[in-house]
């Protein structure tokens, strides 16, 4: 996080001066998101709205690029709120939208000049927190080391990104700076003294990015001389800037940077870089209104004295710094070791300019603080070495443990090694354990807990068990107000439940639903406390029984569970009886039904839930009866069970709605949904139980579930709606493909009711049951009526396949209609769509293979990576091909065959390969005991594909590609030699067309008289390779020979040609 | 419609000269005046003299001029007594307990002209009552004694709106309606009070739509947009809100979410202007938190047929535009009924963590707010506070 704010912090400072003029069409809704994520941390949702706004198409022209720089603003900002895992990673993201949208915003027309330029400078900026991102990555406990030399990479290209672009603004602001020097008047003219700041900052801004890179390096191990030339560019800069800008204000700054360079060539320019950052503190006074640049040049100097090991001297000058910041704020030799954690902290929360980073801001102080505080504890660590009396060492410890916890009293962010540390100088200074200490350490704790949770969970717990303790101990030590004490009682029992201690955590949160009834019932919290306790021992009486404890534990436990039910029901909005339900339904779960009905007999009609309790009766008896064995399901006592159920869920309707009606109004609006859900529930178990074998009686389901809303009016908004029609059209299926064939027909039109009314809920888990309930049921009358067909008069039977087909059509619907309404289908689905739709007979055809190019692109979308599917995915793309050819689209039919064609091809090479090898062994070295090694085969799908291709490439006329055609009908051919297979006939046949529209007539009249030799074999009657297509073929041949101009050539073919077209029978 | 309002300082410019000097003579006669009163018109400068009496019909200066009522936006008396204007600090600042003991006594002790100070001060009482919202029937018997003991003071019509707003408040539908028409009938007497007659109009179309009679709601709506050409006007405006809940209780929220969308749209500008201005009133604010919650709930009732958690989303983002941009005390009724459905919309979202967080937050604003008094709770919910015109 402090990443995060530091991040912001340096964006927002870049940004300084930037503005922009907020429309009221659009400014309200970037505020809206903006506080969004600010006050509540709903990333998604602002997110939401930003992407809105954007799509806007009223928001046009200057406006639009405002638009696009407040969007990069927002994301910029986003970066505070980001919290928990993969921060980093959504940091990356909201700095790569920010420069996405300034690169938007610099790119408008209606931006020019300063505008682009402050654009430009920003997106250099973001390059460079981009680049700070990375390397914060690297530092990630938990970062996977392969990805380490890739983040180091992309940091160091993000950085030289950012530095070539700061090389170019310098360069242009340099050559504007010449300009207006050489156009200005007067020294103060603004145009030149604009230029020249803009100037200033760009290289300001390059070196410091240069220094940055080079301390990165170094500290990576890169070698020296990648490193060291960018420090040297930054510090041969920075001196010339000192003296290209020697009567600048920022003089100073522009020194400390210098001073701060030079120190990282090496300890022999320390010296140097002390003696400026002196003469920078020396003359503070000349820049009051900046103290951040003399306060700045006092922390470098401290910390180049505690590299140097002379911590004291480091303390002293942070000491001298600090003093003159707080105006003699601190002073640590006048104050009791007791009381300098108070002051750090006073000092920080009332910082006078404390938000103004240009006067040394409370962050950049508290740095200095922490500084000192190091400082003191290598004192202290010196002192030890060196045997020092006791007393000093703890004085020097417990002076670094009480500026370090006055830091963190003051909220400031700090490193997560000081919660460590932190502890270990106040055990060495003998500090007392502080309210702040624990804090640290349940911060700590949790972090620990959430971080090693996936991966030690022993360790995780472990954590989570301190947090708990710790939590305990501040309610112990403190008197916290009742709001806070419940916020802390609320986070012992979360902890304790994290580390698997249920049964405390059940004691804390049965505690807290109990508390609560006092002063001010909010009974909706104490109930949710009372659940929590539920959950809690619940779990720890299952782990109970799972890991065989003695029989006196898990009764103990129970219970509890009893106990904590008894709670919880009592805070029931359901009511006191709410308890008598849950009992029930425990003790039908223990099988104890006999009690559980009992109770529930002394439910009476006046309770709220007795709906409730009709509904569990009638659950209890089906279990009873499914308890049973088998056959005696099918005796009198399971039928009587079995009827007594059907009758509870009956009743439980009936009193439903009888009572539904006289719930009116507001008031009662509560009580009417309670009983609503419970009905709804009712109704959904009932039609599952009267679809199941036992009892099957799908037209009484429907009997029950017409006209509902009318019947149960606003059952539409329960969980349980959905599935209620899923009964529904279930039944209807089951009726439509029952053996009562007048029924069926009368179920159709309910099925199709059902699944316009299931169509409105497109999140529903079993639309794609449904979907397939209602194409089944129509297949099935296609199936009867194709039946029929066989056996009917000519006039019927052609009636009786056109409604087969219709309604084959019909189911085909349903499945189109369900990947419209819910894309997400399997890719079975989608391949038997696909499937369906190319081979049916319909008209126009092209309808449906433009159907299947709206659909195949979307399978092979969602599916586009599914390793696993290959073999399917190939076939949607020979579909999706056919379709393109069928629509004589060749080009886009050749681009999707060719995919599965190279899907294939690899492996065919290597088993080819490998075959050759083989061979190759194989006649060197003939075995008659082994068999010689056979050609191998192509994948089925692959041939399959070629076949389509290269029927392609003959109708594009290619000539590129007709040597692949012919390749692919030649292996046709081989792969079917026998003349009984229309495939060896269609392979001859475009083969001659390919080697014809090659121009190789000579080679083309061969493979014609190859044809004629066994042409009285060819039986083909259908598709291409027919004796009247070969014979057209050569008619073909025999017309571009006569036109040859070569009279040897004509004089060469025409013969062979005359017996070839003799021997096809031309008249 | 406040039209009573009193300054510090009164400006005294060489405006109105004329009409100073037509009413030099009968302030010379009344002997213990020593200033001038200022009516404030819709435009031009304000007129400056000597208010000798007010009614229904108008407002006399020097017992020889009278000005339509209808033509003052704003009065400021020269002599109105410090416990009035104290009366109207407190109210500003939402103290009203101590704003009606201020009014309830500057009649007492003040010797001023009791024409305007004795009914201003029993409104402004009855107002704070009833904003207050703690004691109705206090304010009910302030604005009655108004209506009773000065049927002729020119605040009748504000007094019969006060006293149907009591009636509105505590779910009084008939008597609100009885209150609101006989308004309506005044006003359709009377030459130039069309605005009062839209004001009557839009109550009553509140009122039927509290009442649950949704088609007589729409056409006491249409009215005001009849009755007002100018669509940027507040009551057009309000009219139209109304409009869109109708919508909704009519169930046709498709056509509830277009009307609302476009009034939101309509607005935004209004709001933009009234936040620069540091507007306190802040009635296009409420108007605009109103709409995103009848928003809401439009896409709620969507989400109720469709299914489709794209609607609940939306409703969703609605309702956090006022839980977001609106927690002020100013809109207490908007925020919780915002935060309640928000924390809803989360739960059916399956966000159970951020539902319980606005729920929290919830509870702890709201300890007595009416959702929480069981879980789901909600329909019922607490009565709307219109925008007060």
């Amino acid at each position: 996080m402090r990443m995060m704010r530091a991040v912001v912090a340096a964006l927002v400072a870049a940004a300084a001066g930037a503005s922009w003029a907020g429309a009221p069409a659009w400014g309200r809704q970037m505020e809206f998101a903006k506080r969004l994520l600010r006050n509540h941390g709903y990333a998604d949702l602002s997110q939401l709205v930003v992407d809105k706004v954007v799509a806007d198409p009223e928001v046009k022209g200057a406006e639009k690029a405002d638009l696009f720089r407040a969007v990069g603003e927002y994301h910029v900002e986003a970066i505070e709120s980001i919290r928990g895992k993969n921060a980093l990673q959504q940091c990356t993201a909201h700095l790569g939208e920010a420069r996405t949208y300034f690169n938007k915003y610099a790119a408008e027309p209606s931006v020019t000049g300063a505008g682009r330029f402050e654009a430009r400078k920003r997106l250099a900026w973001l390059s460079v927190n981009l680049a700070r991102v990375y390397v914060r990555m690297l530092d990630e406990p938990d970062a996977p080391k392969a990805d380490q030399a890739k983040q180091r990479a992309e940091a160091i290209s993000v950085y030289r990104a950012a530095i070539k672009e700061f090389e170019a603004l310098a360069a242009e602001k340099k050559i504007e700076e010449a300009k207006a020097k050489g156009l200005a008047k007067l020294k103060e003219d603004e145009a030149y003294l604009r230029a020249r700041n803009d100037h200033v900052s760009v290289r300001i801004y390059l070196n410091d990015t240069r220094v940055e890179l080079g301390r990165f390096l170094k500290t990576t191990g890169a070698n020296v001389k990648e490193w060291q030339p960018l420090i040297q560019a930054a510090t041969k800069d920075y001196k010339q800037m000192l003296y290209d800008f020697s009567g600048a204000a920022g003089l100073a700054q522009i020194n400390v940077k210098f001073a701060e360079a030079i120190v990282e060539l090496g300890p022999e320019n320390d010296k140097e870089a002390l003696e400026r950052l002196d003469e920078v503190w020396e003359g503070r006074q000349g820049f009051l209104n900046h103290k951040a640049v003399p306060c700045k040049a006092m922390h470098i100097k401290a910390a180049i004295l505690s590299r140097q090991k002379k911590y004291s001297e480091a303390v002293d000058a942070l000491d001298e710094m600090i003093g003159k910041r707080t105006g003699g704020g601190w002073d640590p030799a006048q104050l009791k070791i007791d009381l300098v954690g108070a002051r750090v902290t006073d000092i920080l929360r009332n910082l006078d300019e404390g938000d103004s980073p240009q006067q040394y801001d409370t962050r950049a102080l508290a740095e200095s603080f922490v500084l000192m505080a190091d400082g003191y504890a290598a004192l202290g660590k010196a002192a030890e070495d060196a045997k020092k009396p006791g007393k000093e060492i703890e004085r020097f410890y417990g002076m670094a443990y009480e500026i370090a916890v006055g830091v963190w009293d003051a909220k400031i962010p700090m490193d997560p090694k000081y919660a460590r540390l932190i502890q270990l100088w106040r055990v060495k200074g003998r500090r007392p354990l502080s309210l702040t200490d624990l804090n640290i350490q349940i911060r700590d704790a949790l972090a620990n807990g959430d971080r090693l949770r996936d991966k030690d969970l022993e360790k995780s717990r472990a954590e989570y068990l301190k947090a708990a303790r710790l939590y305990t101990e501040v309610v112990g030590r403190t008197k916290p107000e009742p709001e806070q004490l419940r916020k802390i009682w609320d986070s012992v029992g979360k902890c304790y439940y994290a580390a698997g201690d249920y049964y405390a955590s059940y004691l804390v949160f049965a505690a807290m639903a109990r508390w609560f009834l006092k002063p001010e019932p909010p009974q909706i919290v104490a109930y949710g406390y009372a659940q929590a306790a539920v959950s809690a021992i619940r779990t720890q009486c299952d782990l109970s029984v799972k890991a065989k404890a003695s029989a006196s534990q898990v009764n103990f436990e129970k219970d509890l569970l009893g106990e904590a039910n008894l709670l919880a029901e009592s805070l029931s909005p359901l009511g006191p009886e709410a308890h008598t339900i849950a009992r029930a339904r425990e003790l039908r779960g223990e099988k104890d039904f006999g009690q559980a009905l009992k109770l529930l007999a002394g439910v009476r009609p006046e309770s709220r839930v007795y709906a409730h309790s009709l509904h569990e009766r009638a659950v209890t008896y089906r279990e009873m009866f499914l308890a049973l064995p088998k056959d005696e399901q099918k005796g009198i006592a399971g039928q009587r069970l079995l009827k007594s159920c059907l009758d509870a869920f009956q009743a439980c309707l009936d009193f439903g709605r009888k009572k539904l009606p006289e719930l009116k109004g507001d008031e009662e609006a509560e009580e009417r949904r309670r009983l609503l859900d419970a009905l709804a529930t009712s109704l959904a178990i009932y039609c599952d139980t009267l679809l199941k074998d036992f009892v099957n009686q799908p037209a009484k389901i429907l009997e029950l579930t017409s006209n509902l809303s009318a019947a149960y009016a606003g059952i539409d908004d329960s969980a349980y709606y959905g599935l209620i029609l899923y009964s529904r059209m279930h039944a209807a299926y089951a009726v439509a493909t029952g053996k009562d064939v007048a029924r069926a027909a009368q179920a159709l039109p309910v099925l199709e009711e059902t699944w316009k009314q299931i169509k409105e809920l497109p999140e529903f888990k079993y639309l794609a049951n449904a979907c397939k309930m209602g194409a089944m049921a129509y297949n099935e009358l296609a199936r009867r009526l194709e039946e029929e067909a066989k056996t009917a008069q000519a006039a019927a039977k052609a009636d009786l396949e056109k409604r087969a087909g219709d309604a084959r059509g019909r189911g085909l619907e349903f499945y189109l209609e369900l990947l419209v309404l819910a894309p997400h289908q399997s890719l079975t689905t989608y391949r038997y769509v696909l499937y369906q739709l190319d081979k049916r007979v319909h008209e126009p055809k092209s309808a449906d293979w433009r159907r299947i190019v709206e659909i195949a692109p979307k399978a092979l979308g969602l599916f586009r990576k599914d390793e696993a599917s290959v073999d399917e995915l190939a076939q949607v793309r020979i579909l999706l091909g056919s379709a393109y050819c069928g629509l004589r689209n060749w080009r886009e039919g050749i681009a999707v065959l060719e995919q599965v064609d190279g899907t294939y091809e690899p492996d065919y090479r290597k088993r080819m390969a490998d075959y050759d090898k083989r061979k190759a062994a194989y006649d060197q070295n003939p075995d008659p005991r082994k068999p010689a090694p056979r050609l191998p085969f192509r994948h089925p799908i692959q041939v399959q594909g070629r076949e389509f291709l290269g029927r392609a490439y003959i109708e594009t006329n290619a000539r590129a590609k007709l040597r692949d055609a012919k390749l692919i009908y030649a292996e046709q051919v081989k792969s079917h030699p026998k003349r009984e297979s229309p495939k060896y006939w269609e392979g001859m046949y475009f083969l001659c067309e390919a080697t014809r529209m090659e121009g190789d007539l000579e080679e083309v009249t061969k493979y014609l008289y190859r044809v004629t030799m066994v042409i009285g074999e060819n039986t083909v009657a259908t598709g291409k390779g027919t004796v009247k297509d070969f014979l057209d073929l050569a008619t073909k041949v025999n017309q571009d020979v006569q036109a040859l101009t070569d009279a040897a050539r004509k004089k060469s073919l025409l013969p062979t040609l005359d017996a070839v077209l003799k021997k096809l029978g031309k008249p | 419609m406040d039209r009573t309002t009193t300054r510090g300082t009164l400006a005294r410019g060489a405006s109105g000269l004329l009409l100073l000097l037509l009413l030099a003579a009968p302030a010379a006669r009344a002997g213990t005046v020593t200033g001038t009163d200022a009516i404030h018109r819709k435009t031009g400068d304000p007129i400056r003299g000597i208010i000798t009496a007010e009614s229904i019909d108008g407002i006399e200066i020097g017992n020889q001029v009278t000005i339509p009522i209808i033509a003052a936006v704003q009065i400021d008396y020269y002599d109105a007594p410090d416990a009035y204007k104290r009366g109207h600090d407190r109210r500003a600042q939402g103290i009203y307990p101590e704003a009606v003991r201020y009014f309830e006594t500057a009649p007492k002790l003040a010797n001023v002209r009791k024409f305007w100070i004795e009914p201003a001060c029993l409104y402004y009482a009855g107002l704070c009552l009833l904003e207050e919202g703690t004691d109705l029937a206090a304010g009910e018997a302030k604005f009655r004694e108004l209506l009773q003991a000065h049927p002729k003071s020119r605040f009748v019509p504000d007094g019969l709106v006060g006293l149907g707003r009591v009636h509105f408040t505590a779910r009084r539908w008939d008597p609100a309606l009885a209150q609101f028409k006989k308004l309506a009938e005044l006003a359709a007497q009377r030459n130039g009070w069309e605005e009062w007659l839209a004001i009557a109009s839009l109550w009553i179309a509140r009122t039927y739509l509290e009442a649950d009679r949704p088609d007589e709601a729409m056409r006491s709506a249409r009215k005001v947009l009849d009755l007002l050409p100018d669509p940027k006007h507040d009551l057009v405006i309000q009219a139209k809100t109304v409009q869109g809940m109708v919508l909704l209780r009519q169930g046709e929220p498709e056509k509830a979410v277009a009307l609302l969308r476009d009034l939101i749209k309509a607005i935004a500008p209004r709001v933009a202007e009234e936040i620069d201005r540091g507007d306190p009133v802040a009635r296009m604010q409420r108007t605009e938190s109103q709409c995103y919650n009848a928003l809401g709930q439009a896409y709620l009732k969507l989400y109720a047929k469709s299914k489709k958690d794209e609607d609940l989303r939306q409703a969703l983002l609605a309702f956090l535009w006022t839980v977001v941009l609106y927690p002020r005390a100013q809109f207490v009724t908007e925020h919780m009924e915002a935060l309640h459905f928000a924390s809803q919309c989360f739960l059916k979202l399956n966000q159970k963590a951020r539902a319980m967080e606005l729920q929290s937050e919830l509870m702890e604003k709201y300890p007595d707010n009416p959702y929480n008094r069981v879980p789901g709770a909600g329909k019922a919910g607490a009565p709307r506070k219109e925008t007060e015109k």
